[in-house]
């Protein structure tokens, strides 16, 4: 029968190493995102263009725009995470997006006609969207399965947290030092927060 | 005493006792950073659940943004030259209140109040300034723990040029790196536990393909 002592530290350790690619893309992906202008954060990435083609869809004003979008997606096998908002009466745009790339509808009602173009992200950016993207409320399995995961890893820290602070004060002869390094850490966090 | 002891160490190569000595190092790193760190994690894993459940957390509240109390009303006879800019105008004010720190501006044009937000971490301090009746209304949110921590999560320092300001930049800097080195350092410590090996590389390996799923897929 393992001991909880065992299975607190097994616990750290399988959960660590199976979300070891999410904490380093966090980490990776706020170190980008704090310092962006080292990353070329500045520059503009190119739009390529993907098609131009007759369309025929009415939208009417009561219907709702994300079914709207997403039976546009459907038709133009364009299937996924997106967003969409009406930037004029006479047009849909729908940003369908993924971490490596944006590609961008515009339909025109007026006109019946729909243009694509594509953003293809450089490893930065595809970072960056790794860390930004939540999951929930976006169409596909994989999507709301990435949202959970996200929410495993916030539970998970937290869980690394608790059985890190039981596995240190397990050792009796760190607990001094231990106490100082907890001690100063929340002292700073609180002093930081309180004078900001 | 010591002797059979000396004999012991004397009989492991040096190469033996460098690497347990660098082991023990990577271990108390381990640790201590994430003692050190663990109000860091705890705020940015609490935030981040505020922030994928927006919806859920908001229907806790009566209101969709927290409240703005009124602290006080006062004059303000201070003029400034046609040429000052909003920005400038907003800092003098600050500065004049014993508010100076991390702040926005709006308004200000076309005969529109100037607002500042001072943003402190727990919750907003907003100056408004009408320049026609010359009076100066500040008020400060009410705390909310999910705008505090959101707000929190989102600052990231070295973009005013305020001493505090970049110290929460530092430490958040220390914070994300030391990230990387807990999973670098998570795996050294797991490859010397023998026991554990087979179930580990499953874990990991588990792990970065469901990544590298996401990362091909969405």
């Amino acid at each position: 029968m393992p001991t909880f002592d065992k299975i607190n530290r097994r616990t750290h350790l399988y959960l660590g190493l199976f979300l070891l690619p999410w904490l380093t893309m966090y980490g990776l992906s706020s170190f980008i995102v704090i310092h962006q202008s080292w990353f070329g954060g500045g520059q503009a990435l190119a739009w390529e263009p993907l098609f131009e083609r007759e369309y025929h869809r009415p939208v009417s004003d009561t219907e709702d725009l994300r079914a709207t979008a997403q039976e546009i997606l459907k038709d133009n096998n364009l299937q996924g995470a997106f967003w969409v908002d009406k930037p004029n009466p006479d047009t849909v745009h729908i940003d369908r997006f993924t971490f490596r790339g944006s590609t961008s509808l515009n339909y025109s009602l007026k006109e019946q006609k729909l243009r694509a173009k594509h953003q293809r992200m450089k490893l930065p950016q595809f970072v960056m969207r790794m860390h930004f993207r939540g999951g929930y409320g976006q169409p596909t399995f994989w999507d709301k399965f990435w949202g959970f995961l996200v929410d495993l890893a916030c539970v998970t820290i937290i869980i690394w947290i608790a059985s890190g602070l039981i596995m240190w004060w397990r050792l009796p002869r760190l607990r001094a030092w231990g106490a100082i390094a907890l001690g100063s850490g929340i002292l700073s966090f609180l002093l930081l927060i309180w004078t900001l | 005493m010591n002797a059979p002891h000396a004999v012991e160490d004397a009989a492991l190569p040096q190469t033996k006792i460098t690497l347990s000595t660098v082991s023990r190092i990577i271990r108390r790193v381990h640790m201590y950073t994430g003692l050190f760190l663990a109000p860091w994690m705890l705020m940015y894993a609490l935030s981040t659940l505020v922030m994928t459940h927006r919806e859920y957390i908001l229907s806790y509240y009566p209101s969709k943004n927290p409240a703005m109390v009124t602290e006080r009303e006062l004059d303000y006879t201070r003029s400034f030259p046609a040429a000052t800019t909003r920005e400038q105008i907003g800092l003098r004010i600050l500065q004049d209140l014993g508010l100076d720190g991390t702040h926005s501006v709006s308004g200000g044009r076309n005969g529109k109040p100037l607002v500042i937000n001072r943003q402190h971490a727990l919750r907003t301090q907003r100056v408004t300034f009408d320049a026609t009746t010359r009076k100066i209304l500040i008020q400060r949110e009410e705390f909310r723990a999910a705008t505090f921590l959101d707000r929190l999560h989102r600052r990231r320092g070295y973009n005013q040029p305020y001493t505090l300001e970049d110290t929460w930049g530092f430490t958040v800097d220390v914070a994300v790196v030391t990230m990387v080195f807990w999973c670098l350092s998570g795996i050294w410590l797991w490859w010397e536990i023998k026991p554990v090996r087979r179930w580990g590389a499953l874990a990991l390996a588990a792990g970065v393909s469901l990544f590298g799923i996401f990362a091909a897929l969405i």
